[in-house]
This record gives C-alpha cells, sequence and structure tokens, in this order.
C-alpha cells in the first residue's frame, strides 16, 4: 500500500468528522509519515508503524471533541429521538433513556450532556462513543427494541453534583432532530415540551 | 498505569517536550516515548486540547519543500507545567503515605 492509498483510507474512514477536522487529521499524519520516511524509513515501514487504518480512525473519533454544525437546523421531534427516562439512582449515578429511530448508526447522535435549566454544556459527544470517551465514567447499553424505535440506557457519575440535562442531536437522510429537556426555551421549530425527570 | 491519570501525564509531557524549543509531531513523540508510551494517533487529539486550552500555540513553517507545523509553550503552558510540579510535591507526599501504610500492615 502506498502512502496515498493509505491516507484515502483513512480519509473515508473519518468520514463522519467535519471536513475542517478531517483534513486537519490528513495534514497532521501526512507529516508524520513524511518525517518518518525523511528519518530513513521506507514508506511502507513508515505506514506500518501507524498500525490499522480502521483502528486508527476508531481512535482519532473518540478523541475529537463534537461540535454541532451552527448552520444545521434541528427540528425538534420527540416522536423521532427522544430521553424517555432520566433519574438519580441511589448511588448518584444518573440513568437516562436514550429512543433512536432503529438501527440508527450511533455515529449519527449527538449528545449534549448539560447543567440546570439554562443549559450549559458540561460535555458533549458523539453518542458512539460515549462509553469511550472523556469522562470516562460514562456507558451506553443497548437495551431494546421495539421495532420501530431502540432504547440504550446510558449511565453517568461524573456530575454528580451538578443537575443533568440532556439534549440529543440526529442527523438522517430525511433531516436533522433534536429532542431536549429544555424545550420550552428552545427557539427551534417543532413542538417542544418538558420531559419528566 | 489508570487512563485518566495517563491522560493527563500525556498533556504534561507534551508541554514539558517543547518547554526549551519549539517542536514537531513526530519529534514531540521521540522525545517522550522513552518515559511514557504514545502513540502517533493519541498525539494530535492532545495537541489539540493544549491549543484549545491557550497552552500552546501553533505555526507552519517550510521544511524541504513541504509544510511542517510547529507546537510553542505559551506562558499559559509554561505555568501549567509549574503548577504540576507543585501538585507532584503533594502526589509525592501522599505517595509516601499510602507506602508507608503499606509497609506497616507487612
Amino acid at each position: 500500500m502506498s502512502k496515498t492509498e493509505f491516507m484515502n483510507d483513512l480519509s473515508q474512514k473519518l468520514d463522519k468528522l467535519t471536513q475542517a477536522d478531517r483534513e486537519e487529521y490528513m495534514s497532521f499524519f501526512s507529516e508524520l509519515i513524511d518525517d518518518k520516511i525523511e528519518e530513513g524509513y521506507a514508506e511502507m515501514s513508515a505506514l506500518e508503524s501507524l498500525g490499522d487504518a480502521e483502528e486508527l480512525a476508531q481512535t482519532i473519533l473518540t478523541s475529537v471533541p463534537v461540535t454541532l454544525n451552527p448552520k444545521t437546523e434541528y427540528i425538534e421531534n420527540h416522536t423521532v429521538i427522544d430521553c424517555t427516562n432520566r433519574y438519580r439512582d441511589g448511588e448518584n449515578l444518573f440513568r437516562f433513556t436514550i429512543k433512536t429511530p432503529r438501527d440508527t448508526d450511533l455515529h449519527d447522535v449527538i449528545i449534549e450532556i448539560t447543567r440546570d435549566y439554562r443549559g450549559t454544556v458540561l460535555f458533549c459527544t458523539n453518542l458512539k462513543y460515549f462509553g469511550e470517551s472523556e469522562p470516562q465514567q460514562t456507558s451506553l447499553v443497548f437495551e431494546r427494541t421495539d421495532g420501530v424505535s431502540d432504547y440504550y440506557e446510558c449511565v453517568t457519575k461524573s456530575y454528580d453534583k451538578a443537575g443533568i440535562g440532556i439534549r440529543l442531536y440526529l442527523t438522517t437522510e430525511n433531516g436533522d432532530f433534536m429532542a431536549t429537556d429544555i424545550s420550552n426555551k428552545s427557539t427551534v421549530k417543532g413542538n417542544g415540551y418538558w420531559l419528566s425527570a | 498505569m489508570d487512563m485518566q491519570l495517563k491522560r493527563g501525564l500525556f498533556e504534561i509531557c507534551v508541554l514539558a517536550a517543547i518547554r526549551d524549543e519549539d517542536s514537531y509531531g513526530y519529534r514531540i513523540i521521540k522525545t517522550i516515548k522513552p518515559y511514557i508510551d504514545i502513540s502517533e494517533s493519541t498525539l494530535y487529539p492532545i495537541l489539540r486540547r493544549l491549543e484549545a486550552a491557550g497552552f500552546i500555540s501553533v505555526r507552519s513553517s517550510e521544511h524541504n519543500g513541504r509544510l511542517r507545523k510547529y507546537y510553542h509553550i505559551n506562558q499559559a503552558g509554561k505555568e501549567r507545567l509549574c503548577a504540576f510540579s507543585e501538585e507532584w510535591r503533594e502526589i509525592s507526599a501522599i505517595y509516601q503515605f499510602v507506602t508507608r501504610e503499606e509497609s506497616e500492615n507487612e
């Protein structure tokens, strides 16, 4: 495999990133490969030293801070995506259930953990990596499907001294949707309502 | 080593690697690898976090007909290193305490 082929492969595996993020990473790895070759590595050895492109992409995807595209207009629709249950258990763990359309690729879902009713963002990540990216004290477990929607249980103990709110964003071929528990203060289109905590 | 602890140490090691001289990705890895095992894919997110926090700044410079990014430690980054030294004194005291307890129990 040549450097060009490797870079093309990696670029495809990073297609969930924004173009700007992807270009940043591609540029970084291109420079690394060139530096290794300049130091005396054969091109193939330089590529092999970076490891498998798939693993490399996964490591990158779990590390990239997620930011919402401010130009995307999300329509609030709790029938598509929702936080159907949210509570703090006796061990100070926050547990919440997230509903997504059946077989949704979790790369397409962004979750924001927020503090209080003003919605200050404490943590934002791709739902796919909820249990893997920082902070580590989180987990995501597939719970069940009813044939129309999939349900996941998310757990975090990272913010046990803060109030917890949740905002969810989903990008699909049919549009961009969101759900938030501060809906009656949101300015997005759609029918917002308070979730019961 | 605990992953959370390791992540914090990665950032400190990167800052230390560019404390005396601006450096670039590959050289930073080579500088700190004898001390802490860091992969290429781990380094870049750390550099971006440090930049976003204002600890380092980045410039591109031509090298052998291509552009290479050089990382420079800012004043805030130097202060972070100083703060780490202070924190480490406290951690060291805790370590002394913990290991003393263990030897007393043995």
